[in-house]
Parts: C-alpha cells; structure tokens; sequence
C-alpha cells in the first residue's frame, strides 16, 4: 500500500480533512495574494517597517562612530553582536531541515509548512549575515576576508573558523535560496494563470519562468528539487556545526568543547521550529488557512520541540558534568559562574524556556492547544537568544586571569541593532506572505486523499504531473 | 494564451553571454587601472626647481651619496640641504635665474618645499640603509635615475613588489662599491657569486609594519 | 560614547608631521638659544591633507580602499619634503640622538638621557652613569616628556590677567629693581620651593646680597623639612640623609614608602630589590618589616608589615628602642629614660620583640628608616637607633645639605602669609608651586596675596595661583632650559635644553638672576659661571659635563657617621605627646603625596591621570581610602561620598575601602581635585588640601565623618582581587623555597604533549623572550608609561576605562593573598602580551593580521586588522586592545610631536598590542646589518619597560644566546610560564617571588 496513506490501525487521520479538493487549496492559498491585505498585515508591516528604520539607524551611528558604540569591551569582547548573529542563523535552520530532510523521508505533512519554512529561513539567515559584516572594526575593509588577489599578495587565514562561517553560511544561503526558488515555479505558474491584471500576469510570469507543467517540465523540476534537497541536507548540520566552531576551536574554558556542534545543530532546529510555529499560527489565525495548516501540522512539530529541547537539556547538564569531570579548575569556574555568578539570571532563564517549557508537550492536551504552544514557542525563541548570550558573554566576562574579569552592559544601539533585525526579518516576511504563495499549493494538492491512486503507490512521484497540471487548468 | 514573446526564450543564453563578457571586462579593468603599477608609476610631479639628475648624476657623473649623504647610515635618503648645493652654485652658474629659489633659500634660511616622489605607506617602515647594506643597488627601486630630467617614479613601490624581491632577492644584488652605479652589469663569475649568496628579506609583518 | 581622554582642543597654527624625510620642529623653535643649545631646530612644513593621513591614515586608506578596491590607488595628495637649509654637522635624519640631563625629584636629581628626533625629543629614559637613577626612571620623569608638549601649558606672560609680553615684564623689572635697590630691597619676598639647584643657590644668595632688605621664603606641600629639622636637632647641622639599602639585610619602615614617594626612590627601589635577588652572587635575602597608616608600594613589598595610624608611629619607634635598650643592651645614652613607659596597645609583642631580636642580630647590616610625614623627634630617634645599631656610616650616610632652609617649610610659609596679611609684603616673587591652592588651608595664602602690592607668579599652567597674581610668567620645562642640579650623593648635573621653549618662557633661575640683577642672567650663562665657580673649567670639561651628564667629582662633602646629641634627642621626643587613641569618632586623616599627581603639579598629565593607581588600581580620581573594619563601622561602601570635617574646614570625597589600611585612619593622597590644571585635569578626583593645616600639615586626628548619601562613580582597570587559588603571580616562602626550589613549575606544571602538527623551528637567530622577576617587582607602575610613551598607546578617558576598555599594552595585576582583608599581603604581576610560540590568537584571525615572526614574536599588522576581535577573545593573557572608537581623533599638535616616529599611530577598530618594542630590535638589527652582523649581541635591544624598571625586574633579550641575560633568568628554578596548561608557550616567562618572613613572627 502507499507509503503516504494513513494507517488507521495506529490512529492516523489524513492530513487534511475530506472537504479539501486541489481547486480549494489554490482559491485558498492564492487568495490570500490576490485580495487586499487585511488589516492585521498591514499593522505587521507598519511595526517591522518601524523596526527596520530603527535598525538603519543604529547600524549607521555604529560604523560612524566605531564598536564603541556598542557595550563590547575587553574581556567581552564580543556579545550581541555574535549572539544575535548565532541566534538568527539557528533560526535558519527550520527551513532547509524541513524542506530538504522531511522531503527526502517523504513526510508528507512537510508539505503546507515547507514554503514558509523555506522563506523564514532565507529571511532569517539575511538577518544573520547582517551581523558578521557589522561587527568588524573596519567594515570597509571586510573584503580582505575573502580570497581575492591584491596588490598586497595576501590570502585570508584559512586555518581561522570565522573563514569556515563565511563559506558555510554563504554556501547555505544560496542553497536555500535556489531551493526555495526551485519549489515556488509551479505556485509561481499557478499565480500567473489565475492573475487578472496584466502587471501582474508579467511579474509572475517572469518568475515562473514559463513553466506550463508539461510532463516534460515534471521530470526536470522533481530531478532538480531532488538534487537540491539531497544538497542541502548535509548543510543542515554543517552550518551550525561550523558556527559552533567559532567557540569550540577556541582555548576559553566552556567554549573548548567537543559536544558544540551536535548540541548546536539541535539547539538551531530546536529554535527553528520555534519560530515556524510561531509565525504560523501567526497567519493561520489572519488568513484563517486551519484546513491546510491543520492541528495534526503544529502537534508533528510540538513534538520536534519536545524532542530537541530534551537534547539540548542534555547538552546543558552534559557540559556541566565533563567540566566537573575534566577537573580543570578554569572550566569548573565558568559553569559554577554561569549558574551562580552575576549572569546567573540569564542562565536560568535559559532554562527554563529551553528545558523547561517544552516538557508540557508530553501532554497531548497542551501540545495542541494554540495559546499554549503560542507561548512556549515565543518562550523558546527568548530561551535560545539567552542560551547563545549565556555561552558568549558568560565565557568571556571572567576567563583565565580575574585580573582581567569585567563585566558587559549593552547600549541603545545594541538594542538598537537587535530589535532592528527583527524589524528587517517582519518587514521581509510580511511582503513574503503578501505577495507570494506561503503554502506550497501543489505539493499540498499531492498530498490530498485520493492523490495516490494504490496502483501507482510504487512510483507515486509519476502521479503528481497530473494534479500540477490539473492545477493549471482549473486557472 | 502568450505574455512573452517567443523571443525571450533566448534570454537565459544572452544574459549569461552578457554577465560573462561584462564581468571579464570589469575584473580586468579594475586589475590594470587600478593597480599601483598604473597608478604610481611615472609620478614625475613639477619641482620648485628644475634640478636634473640627467645632468648631475648623468653627464657629471657625480655620485649618489654626494647630496643624499647619508643613505648607509640611516632609514631615511635625506634631501640635501642647500647648503650642499651652494657648495657648487656658489661659483658656479651662481646668477642663473633657474636658481634663483635656491639663492633665496640660502639668504633666508627658509628650506627649498621638494614635492615628494617616492612614497610608501605611512605604516610601511622602509630602511635605505639596510638594503644598501645588503647590497641592493638604487637602480632596482629609483630606475634610470641619470637619465631623467624630471624624476619619475619607477616602480609600483606596492607590498606585492617588494615581497617578490624579499623572496628572492639575489637578481637584485650586486657588489657593495657598485650600490650606486647605474649601469652595472655582473661579470660572469660575480653572477655566479651573487646567485649562491643566501640571503632573504623578512617576510613577516613586523619586518616592515610595527 | 566620546573619549574624555582626548579633550584638549587642537591649537590653532601650523599643524606638524614627523614621517617626512627630514624632521621640523615648531616654529618657535627659532629663538632665543637656539646657538646655545645643542639640539638645532627647524621650521616645520606643513601639508594639511597629508598630516591628516598621518593622524589617521588607516581611515583615509581605508575609505579609499572602500572606494575602489584597492590601496593607494587614488592620485595622492602632494607632499613636500623640507631639507635644512643650512643643516648642522651631526645631524642624521631619521636617526634620533640623545642627550644627557635631569630632572628635579621632590628634592633628589634624577639623571635622564632624552631621545630627540632633528631637534624633537619624544622619549626620557634614566642616565646609567647617574648615581640616582641608574640608567632607570620613575614614572613621573616618564610622562615628563607629555608634560613637555601639554599644549594647555602658560603660553605668555600675563599682566593683571591681559596677555603681556617678556619685554614689558623686563622693563617693569627694571623700573621695579631701581625703586627696591634705595630700600635694599625690603618688602620684596621671594617664595621658592626647596631646591637642590647650586646655580639657584647661588642666585639666592646673590639676591640677598643685593638686597639686604629682601627675604625668600621656600615651600613646598611635600617636603623633607622634618628630616632636615631632626637632623639639626641630632647632629647640630641640617644634613642630607642617604641611605644605601643594598648593604642591609634587615630593612625596618616607619611609615615609608621609600620605593615610591620618598627622595632617591629609584635609587633605594634598585638597591632593596639588589639585596634581594636570588641569583645574585650573595644569595641571601634582605627582610623588610613595614609599620604604616596607608598601603604604600614599600608596605606592599614587605615581608612583615604592621597597620598603625600615622600618630602611632611615634609610639611604636619608642617602644622597639626601649625594647632593644633592655633585651638587647643597645646603647642609647641619653635618650634612654625618654623612651621608657611608652603605651603599647594595638602594638603585638611580637613586633617588638622579635624585630628588636632582629635588627640587634643584624647590627651594621641593618636599616631603620622614617617618612617624611613623621615628626622630627622619630626621625631623631632613627638617627640614634641606626647609631647605636652600628649602621651610621654602613647603611646610611649623612651629606652636607645643599638648601637647609627646607627645613622651615611650613615656618617659612607661614611667617610670609602673617607678613602679606599685615601688609609688610610690597613686592611678592612666586617661582614655581601653587601656593593658592596648597598651602596650609588656615594661611588662607590666596586672600593674603590681595594684601600684596605686585605679585610674579612663575609656573607652567596659568593656575590657581597665576590668576591671583599681577604677573604671570611661563615657566620654561626643565627639557626647554639650561639648570643645574646636585644629587644627595654630591654628584652634579648640567640640565640642557633639548629644545627652546615651545611658548617661551623662562626658568627660575634667570628671573632669580634678572632680580639679583645679574647682567648676564640667560641660564645658559648663569650655569657656566656656576660651573666654572665650581672648578670645570675650559670647553672640553663643560662638553664632558654636558655629555656624560655628571660630573666627575663629586660636591657634598660626606660627613659619614655623625656623632648623636643623645640629650636633643631625648628633649625632642619628651616634647612628643601621646595623641588619645583613635576610634570610629575619633578618625585620623593622613595626607600622603599621591604616587601619580605627587603634590598636584602633574594633574594636567593624561597619562598619569589615567594610568590605574598601583594599589587601588583606580583612575582618573583619588579617594578616602578607609580599612574594610573602619568602613563596616561606619557604615561605608566603595562609591559613598563622604564629607571629613574638622574645626569648619571639610572635604567632599568618595570613600574606597582599602585592604590593609591602618584601622581608624583615612588616607588621603593629594593632587587631585585641582580647579585651573587644565582641561583633562579640572575637575578629576577630590581637593583634600582644605584639611590641611600648618599645625598639624601632615596627619590629625579628631576628624568627623559623614555620610552624604549619594554615590560616585569610580573607574577602575581591575575589578577584581583575588587570584580565586589559581597559580598566577605564584609565591613562596624562603624556607619553602629552599626545600622545593622548582616551586612555581610544581604549581603551574607545563604539560609536554606531543605535537598534533608538525612545529616551527625556533632553534636559529635571535629568538627574542622577556622574563619578570616577581621578587624583585615592587608595582611601581613606570613600565606601563614607559610603555605608553614609547608604542603611541592612546589615552581614553574615565568612562572609556569604566567600559573596560583601556588601551595599556602593558599592565601591572595586583592580587591581594590571604583570607583577612585587613592585613593582606599584595603579589604584583606585570603582564604584557606572552608572545606564544603556539599563540591562539594568531589560529582565529581571519585576515592573518597578526603571525608569527621567525624570531619568536607575535606579530600585529594594524593595516591588515580588520577589527572582528576574536584574537581579543581567544587570548588567555587579555592583553589585546581594540580601538573601540577614534583615540588618537583631533590630538594637538605640540601633543603629536610626541609622537614616536618609528610606531605606527592606531586608527578605531584595529587591535593592538605589546610588540616586544619590535621597532627597537629593528632599529638594532638595522645598525647590525649595516656593520655586517647577522645576529644581535645581548643587551643590543632593550625593552621600554625593561629600560625604565628601577629593580631591573624585566630582561628581555635572545633566548638563543646561552649567554644572555634573559636566558640565565630561564635556567633559574623559580622560572615559570603563566598559564602553561594552556599550551600556548608563551615566550614571556616569570621568577616566582619569595617572601622572606621571620619565623618569630606570628601571624
């Protein structure tokens, strides 16, 4: 039988209900495009745009004034500036782990989160590389750090891990970028048939590249999405494994450690998951899409939280017990530090937003109750931000020589610049959901009851040609 | 029903024509024009007074170290002061009006304002003594400095340039008494010499930056 | 965000550059002595645009870089190239020279050696051929080359605040001269601060000579006046008092701080840390005891040391010569029934008994010494002990003083304010000092001059003296004119003008000279006559003079071991009477020269404003520094201000409670606070001067304390005390280390792992390596501005500090060890950067702007930084600075001069750090190489701070080399390498210090 047909017998439902046909998803998706945005966007895209200003702002006053401006000092000498950039790019990572890895293990419910995983991801990981490129002292000369000949007859230094991050995330960015792309052509078409006005049967046209969903058009577009997906999967955990090095390569006590990069890859798809769902119940709710995003979507994802957060409470006391294990008095010093010093109160916020908090989805009740899974995911998007602050700023602020201990306070134009990328992430995400499809129509039409005729369960990619053009034709 | 014309499905394969050529076109522009060599090469700015190398270093022959004095005992080739020059136009040609500034400069102390030629970085610290020590002779930096009458900057004077040299800096070598001859060519047997000596300039950052 | 340090406002005027081919001075520099002196000047060319690159060239490169892509690429600005005119014969462009000098040092000469670039001297070092400085200097004579340039100095005279010019002060000197010579000079005063200038001596004496009628009053807030008073009173003559504590091997300090603030410290630093060094040739060790109200630099060395208030001295020195009179039968004559009976509560037994056990053992190789805040009658007392101890004439040595009238300090000041304020003054002359501002408070000086016909004031800063006075006069700085000077040690300088003055100005002895009426009165001519008076004659001596720095013979007559008027003695000490004792109500205040501003004459200096306290590690302010007891007493935390008073007068001052300090005594340094030093030093730390009076100018007890409820912010560099156990600045004691003499390895073992990679072969040419001995370290802290001086390191003000985010290269930690924090004991330990043979910060710079040398250095090229900080983060030491914001922005020009042309000047958002003084190994591999040596010789290169260290506790050389000094240091079982589990194989190596207690001693 299909590999994606629900098996009664274990309690399966279909993923969406009975009543939803493919002419339903596109009218319903595609909507949401066509109509005026309501108000609830608009007082989004207002705040985010609000949001983004502050951040132009802040980040000018900085490269005029130099990192001074900042609250960095020495020993912090870095702080927000690597958290935020830790915490967008741990973002980032939803995405292409749903996209790519959910896509290659055929999980089908993948498919009416994935486009808005993508999106949030590529918003998130522009979010992330604002920060690497700010917080030098001398942002004009950046371009020293990529290998370009010079009249200097210098390379960059490869043996360093802030290189490794500007190729890794570089390289994650156009992946995820190109994938996102691959997967919007048919939606892209969709839109373009269905378009009234002729801007915008141009616009989309473009972007759908002429796509007409010819068999032809089928195979090459599955093959390419394929090539990308098994691409990119690897990128899910060289990312943040490579961005953990930025610490663990280090000789700090509680940076040099060997568990960072599973812990941080857990840690990224954990707050990735966070954040999907936040927006997503977000735009369920606005655009009332409760047939396509359905429950059974948000408690297959409450369940991924569950599960990487208990991972990354491992790591929390995993890290503890080698420090104490290790008997090095300076790594011993840094844990007890962290949770009794003077940044105790971030560590235990940590905590308990990302340890604590998701232990209420062992209950089926909480786990699909929208308030509460509202609130624990926005407690786990704070929880990972203080989790990357507590490893930076806790590490640094009394290392190895207390002559040098110190203490780091931020400025406004640390709040400045936070608070700025969050407006810039709103800002790009709003125009994401005004004027593209935030659900992947076609893929979820595949994954419509009935989609899957049995007899062509062996080789069911064949049967979806047929629903893309279906999809066509109904414009 | 059409949006595009047929003819747009060439697009693809013009824009990537396009990118290829532009792209080329501007990678070496920026790779010429704006290199040192281009750039720097043959500064030969307007002096106070016409003074040529062409004739003094040239058709008298006099020797480098006669007005830069001091170039084996310090970092910097001093500028000589006009007493030096008075020396000689003292007596001779002591009414040309061509040196009038200089006949100005001697009454009233005030120096003669030289408009700089050769010029590193100021973060780079170049020492004439120790590559006249070493046996580098003028020629490989200054060029034909006997045979302009404006002096003109020779050569890039940029890292890449100096690192090729602190690489291997053996072609560049000569014996000490022919540091400041400009037209010395190494017999065969100094040739052979020269080419055994070991000798390399420092290649790491303090040896020039600090 | 903006960068207090840098406030001062660019002066107007041509702007100056120094990377130019040849070297320009100010203009000004064409004056008055320009023949005399031996350094020529030059004008100075001037090209906006490319001093501008200068200042900031990694901005300006940078943005051009950002223009285009690459640098340099841009037609560059015009830039011209200004060769003398007529240029003198051993002038080298680009090839400093260096002349010998002085400097005066609270009554002591300090011998200086000035380095001056065509004419522009940037950096002071000690005069090895100097009995008093050894080649070495303190940390006041190393920011005397900032005071030089403080561009907020006195740029001309003044007439009753209108700008005037020397010519109408000549004239009004002359009408003025004409009119006191028919009344020989009455109601003309001269107020001096003590000397030890033969040439000013001389012209004192002329003037009194000339005028009978005149009288000249000396004054000075820090003085040695009761040491020269207690030696009239042992002796029966003023004498200088020289110690030599290289020959004692029992040292006892009654409220001494002779490391730091007493005359000749550089001297007595060098000779105590002599008579401690381990590996010297005599191998034993000296032991100091310490009894002091505040935790000076001297206490903090200590072996033992006793927290007594500043009264209690009196009664401690009594009680250790009763106790050595009867257990020991030291022979006091005399003085004997008057030391008898002395109370000793709060005095442990032990600190009698076992020290008195101890410097009777010691006879002939022991060493009493007071400060100069004690009362005459203690100094007497030591004169006696050291006598009878059989150390006069060993340990310590008397000379002829050269300007007894020290002694009257504050008579002297107070007769002249009686008579200004009777009117009797008609004529008053002010050479140097701030007398308005730190004379005794009850004088009230600054009315009394009201009262005064015409008062001249002489001083380098238009200060708060200056602007109540009809004339104010520039003084010269002591590198700008010709002076004299004679140490203790009857050794005689010539000062010589590296420069002429950069505003004018004149010196003390020329207006001292104009009033004797000298007709030559140019110092140049009045230190000749002095010298030929002294029997140089002839050109060829008066060069050797001016090029050795010292004469050849020596001018004090030694007096050696004095005989003691027992009966004096005991005369002064019965006058001594027992204050009551103190408690929570009734507080001590002690006043103590602060180790940076001294007596506030250097509070305009950035350097020393910022540069962190040695004990308090505090900048850019002082403080009440109370006892952890006493604060919990009183109810007081760090940061409370609090208002002293006593009889009406009162001082506002944040409290700092201080390890260490004595219980119920406040310590107040002075200096601070001033209202007209200038622009970076108004305003700064606290005035403590209004407490202060004639009748007791040095400590009093009965002081009030209130709290005033708010609090003041404070910026400190280091914020915390304790090494939290970890094996850093490691210790050990003389037996301890006699039986484990490896100590410090065995506490911070160097774990040797096989390499994972294959490692860089440091066994050819010179590999550079610097080693601290912690033993001999005191903490002064004249590295960190030697530092500062030689490498351009930036000032960036208090709050930039508060932000942690001092620019030191060079840092001096002081941990506090032991678990009482009233009676801690202090482990100083420079740290600069290690220089890793495996460094991590080189791994994790993206750019690879900093790498390794093949000779062992860590290499930093500020023009590849681009600034990500991850080196800062990665480094163990934190000894990298970053260039929060812009440092060096808007520096005045006289302040660029400063500048030292062989370091780059930092632009924001690079990182720095110590370079091992890279320039200096360059400079010597230079002269090498042209001789045709491939290597260097050992001591070829000298460290900044190696250079200036008074204890000689820094080497640095060729650890290739088995003969170098440096290496010796490594082979020495006490050598260690901090943090060296880390694996980073740091080239800076330590000595673990040894403390040497007595074993009778408890606790």
């Amino acid at each position: 039988m299909s590999a994606d047909s629900p098996i009664a017998e274990i309690g399966e439902t279909p993923l969406v209900p009975a009543h939803v046909t493919a002419a339903f998803v596109s009218d319903e998706v595609s909507r949401v495009t066509e109509q005026k945005a309501p108000v609830g966007w608009w007082m989004v895209f207002g705040v985010a745009l609000m949001f983004l200003g502050v951040l132009l702002v802040s980040v000018g006053y900085l490269v005029w004034n130099g990192i001074g401006s900042w609250g960095n000092n020495s020993p912090a000498a870095w702080a927000w500036d690597i958290t935020n950039f830790v915490w967008w790019i741990g973002i980032g990572h939803a995405g292409t782990l749903i996209s790519a890895v959910l896509f290659l293990f055929r999980q089908k419910w993948r498919t009416s989160v994935n486009r808005f995983a993508e999106a949030m991801t590529i918003f998130a990981v522009i979010c992330a590389l604002l920060y690497p490129t700010i917080h030098v002292g001398r942002i004009w000369f950046l371009y020293w750090a990529l290998p370009i000949p010079n009249q200097m007859g210098m390379w960059p230094n490869f043996k360093s891990p802030l290189l490794w991050d500007v190729f890794a995330v570089s390289t994650y960015f156009t992946v995820s970028l190109l994938f996102w792309f691959v997967g919007l052509i048919p939606d892209f078409a969709t839109l373009r048939d269905r378009a009234k006005n002729v801007v915008r049967k141009k616009v989309y046209g473009a972007l759908a590249l002429g796509w007409r969903g010819s068999n032809r058009h089928w195979r090459h577009y599955e093959r390419a999405y394929l090539i990308l997906a098994a691409l990119s999967t690897p990128l899910v955990l060289s990312v943040h494994s490579v961005v953990s090095f930025d610490f663990a390569t280090s000789v700090m006590p509680g940076w040099h450690t060997t568990i960072f990069p599973p812990y941080f890859v857990a840690g990224a798809v954990f707050s990735g998951f966070a954040m999907v769902s936040t927006l997503m119940i977000i735009c369920r709710q606005v655009y009332g899409l409760k047939d396509i995003m359905t429950m059974k979507h948000l408690e297959l994802m409450n369940k991924i939280m569950l599960v990487t957060g208990s991972l990354v409470g491992y790591a929390y006391s995993m890290e503890f017990f080698i420090a104490w294990y290790s008997g090095n008095e300076y790594e011993r010093y840094v844990f007890i530090n962290r949770a009794t010093g003077p940044y105790a109160w971030a560590y235990w916020t940590m905590v308990t937003c990302n340890v604590v908090s998701p232990q209420l989805f062992w209950w089926k009740r909480l786990r699909t109750s929208i308030p509460v899974m509202f609130a624990v995911s926005i407690l786990i998007n704070i929880g990972m931000w203080f989790e990357r602050f507590v490893i930076i700023v806790t590490t640094l602020h009394r290392d190895y020589l207390p002559s040098s201990w110190g203490m780091f306070h931020p400025t406004l134009v640390d709040i400045g610049c936070y608070t700025g990328s969050l407006g810039l992430f709103f800002t790009l995400f709003s125009l994401f959901i005004r004027w593209l499809p935030m659900i992947a129509m076609f893929e979820v039409k595949a994954a419509l009851p009935g989609a899957q005729p049995s007899h062509h369960a062996a080789h069911d990619e064949h049967a979806e040609p047929a629903h893309g053009a279906l999809a066509v034709k109904e414009a | 029903m059409q949006i595009f014309p047929r003819s747009l499905n060439y697009l693809p394969l013009v824009a990537a024509l396009g990118v290829a050529v532009l792209g080329g076109g501007v990678t070496t522009g920026i790779w010429y024009y704006f290199s040192p060599k281009n750039t720097q090469v043959g500064y030969a700015p307007e002096q106070p007074i016409h003074y040529s190398h062409k004739l003094h270093a040239g058709e008298l022959g006099m020797d480098c170290r006669y007005c830069h004095a001091n170039i084996e005992r310090s970092q910097e080739a001093m500028i000589p002061p006009t007493q030096a020059c008075m020396g000689c136009h003292a007596v001779v040609k002591k009414d040309s009006p061509k040196l009038a500034a200089l006949r100005d400069s001697w009454k009233t102390g005030k120096p003669v304002e030289w408009v700089r030629v050769h010029r590193v970085a100021d973060y780079v610290f170049f020492d004439h003594s120790v590559h006249l020590a070493a046996g580098v002779g003028c020629v490989s930096c200054h060029g034909r400095i006997d045979q302009m009458d404006v002096v003109r900057q020779d050569q890039p004077l940029n890292m890449v340039w100096c690192l090729e040299c602190h690489r291997n800096p053996n072609p560049n070598l000569r014996p000490k008494d022919q540091i400041t001859n400009m037209t010395w060519k190494p017999s065969a047997e100094e040739a052979t010499q020269l080419a055994e000596v070991k000798l390399r300039g420092p290649q790491h950052c303090s040896g020039c930056h600090r | 965000m903006s960068t207090a340090g840098n406030k001062q406002e660019t002066s107007s005027g041509k702007r100056l550059f120094w990377r130019s081919l040849e070297q320009k001075a100010d203009p000004q520099a064409q004056h008055e002595e320009a023949k005399a002196s031996d350094v020529v000047k030059q004008t100075i060319s001037h090209d906006e645009l490319f001093t501008l690159r200068r200042r900031n060239f990694l901005g300006l490169s940078g943005a051009m870089a950002a223009l285009v892509g690459v640098e340099g690429c841009v037609r560059r600005p015009v830039e011209n190239i200004m060769p003398y005119a007529d240029m003198p014969e051993y002038i080298n462009p680009g090839v400093p020279l260096h002349y010998a000098t002085a400097t005066q040092r609270n009554g002591e000469a300090l011998g200086l050696v000035v380095t001056t670039f065509e004419g522009r001297p940037t950096k002071i070092e000690g005069n090895p051929d100097h009995p008093t400085s050894l080649g070495a200097t303190d940390l006041l004579a190393q920011a005397g080359i900032l005071e030089l340039y403080d561009p907020e100095r006195s740029h001309a005279p003044t007439h009753k605040g209108v700008a005037a010019s020397f010519a109408d002060f000549d004239a009004f000197v002359a009408t003025k001269l004409a009119e006191l010579q028919k009344n020989g000079g009455s109601g003309l005063r001269v107020l001096a601060q003590p000397t030890n200038s033969p040439t000013f001596v001389r012209m004192r004496a002329a003037l009194l000579a000339k005028l009978p009628q005149a009288r000249v009053h000396t004054y000075a807030p820090v003085s040695q006046s009761q040491v020269l008073e207690s030696t009239r009173i042992a002796f029966g003559q003023p004498t200088s008092v020289l110690h030599d504590f290289s020959q004692a091997k029992v040292v006892v300090a009654l409220d001494s701080d002779f490391m730091m603030t007493e005359p000749g410290s550089v001297r007595s630093a060098r000779q105590f840390a002599s008579a401690r060094d381990m590996e010297s040739a005599s191998g034993t060790m000296n032991r100091l005891y310490a009894v002091e109200p505040l935790f000076s630099v001297t206490g903090s060395n200590a072996d033992h040391r006793l927290r007594l208030p500043a009264q209690d001295i009196a009664r401690y020195a009594r009680a250790l010569a009763a106790e050595l009179i009867s257990a020991h039968g030291v022979q006091l004559g005399a003085i004997a029934p008057a030391v008898q009976g002395v109370a000793t509560d709060g005095i442990p037994e032990h600190w009698l008994k076992a020290v008195a056990s101890d410097l009777a053992a010691n006879t002939g190789r022991s060493l009493v010494v007071a400060g100069a805040r004690q009362p005459a009658a203690v100094h007497a007392l030591v004169h006696a002990l050291n006598r009878a101890l059989g150390n006069a004439g060993k340990t310590v040595t008397y000379g002829e003083a050269l300007d007894p009238t020290e002694a009257d300090n504050f008579a002297s000041i107070a007769a002249l304010a009686s008579d200004m304020a009777a009117g009797k003054v008609d004529t008053l002359v002010i050479l140097g000092g701030n007398p308005a501002h730190d004379a005794p408070a009850d004088l009230h000086f600054g009315d009394a001059l009201a009262k005064v016909g015409t008062s001249i004031h002489v001083s380098s800063h238009d200060e708060e003296t200056a602007a109540l006075t009809t004339w104010h006069l520039p003084r010269a700085h002591e590198l700008e004119t010709w002076g004299d000077l004679q140490a203790s040690t009857g050794h005689y300088t010539v000062q010589q003008p590296m420069l002429a003055p950069l505003w004018g100005g004149r010196s003390d002895i020329e207006v001292l000279g104009q009033l004797a009426g000298e007709p030559a009165w140019r110092g140049h001519d009045l230190v000749q006559a002095t010298v030929t008076g002294r029997g140089i004659n002839g050109e060829l001596a008066w060069r050797q003079l001016l090029h050795k720095g010292v004469a050849e013979q020596t001018f004090a007559r030694v007096l050696g071991a004095l005989e003691v008027r027992d009966g004096e003695v005991a005369g002064a000490l019965r006058k001594l009477t027992d204050a009551p004792a103190l408690s929570a109500s009734n507080l001590e205040v002690v006043f103590a020269a602060d180790a940076k501003m001294f007596d506030g004459r250097y509070a305009n200096s950035t350097w020393l404003l910022e540069l962190p306290d040695p004990q308090t590690r505090i900048t850019w302010d002082n403080a009440a520094l109370i006892g952890p007891s006493t604060a919990k007493e009183l109810g007081l935390k760090s940061g409370d201000m609090v208002r002293l008073s006593k009889d009406g007068a009162s001082v506002d001052i944040v409290t700092w409670v201080q390890p260490g300090q004595a219980p119920n005594s406040i310590g107040l340094t002075l200096g601070w606070g001033r209202k007209k030093a200038g622009s970076n030093g108004n305003g700064h730390g606290f005035d403590v001067y209004p407490l202060r009076t004639t009748a007791a100018p040095h400590f009093t007890a009965g002081v009030a304390v209130q709290k005033l409820g708010v609090t003041y912010p404070l910026s400190q560099v280091q914020e915390h005390d304790s090494m939290e156990g970890r094996p850093l600045a490691i210790d050990a004691t003389l037996s301890e280390y006699k039986e484990k003499p490896n100590f410090p390895e065995f506490k911070s073992p160097d774990p040797q792992f096989a390499p994972l990679w294959k490692m860089q072969d440091y066994s050819k040419g010179n590999q550079w390596g610097m080693n601290v001995d912690l033993n001999t370290c005191n903490g002064c802290n004249a590295c960190v501005i030697a530092c500062q001086a030689e490498n351009n390191v930036p000032v960036v003000g208090k709050e930039q500090v508060a932000r942690g985010r001092s620019m030191h290269w060079f840092r001096i930690d002081r941990y506090y060890v032991g678990d009482n924090e009233d009676t801690p004991e202090v482990a100083f330990q420079p740290v600069g950067c290690q220089h890793c043979e495996e460094a991590p910060c080189e791994n994790v710079c993206p750019v690879a702007a900093t790498s390794h040398s093949p000779e062992g250095l860590n290499d930093i090229a500020y023009n590849r930084c681009i600034g990500t900080r991850y080196c800062m983060n990665n480094c163990p030491y934190k000894v990298r600075r970053f260039n929060f914001l812009n440092f060096n922005q808007d520096i005045p020009e006289t302040l660029q001069m400063q500048k030292n042309p062989n370091v780059t000047v930092r632009f924001r958002g690079v990182v720095e750090k110590c370079t091992y003084c890279v320039q200096r190994i360059q400079k010597a591999k230079s002269t090498a190489k042209q001789e045709g040596r491939h290597w260097l010789r050992d001591g070829e290169v000298v460290s900044a701070c190696q250079q200036v260290c008074p204890t000689q506790a820094i080497t640095f050389g060729d650890i290739n080399n088995p003969k170098s000094v440096v290496s010796t240091k490594r082979r020495t079982d006490r050598n260690y390498a901090l943090l060296a589990e880390v694996g980073a194989r740091p080239r800076t190596r330590f000595l673990g210090k040894i403390r040497n207690p007595n074993p009778e001693m408890k606790s």
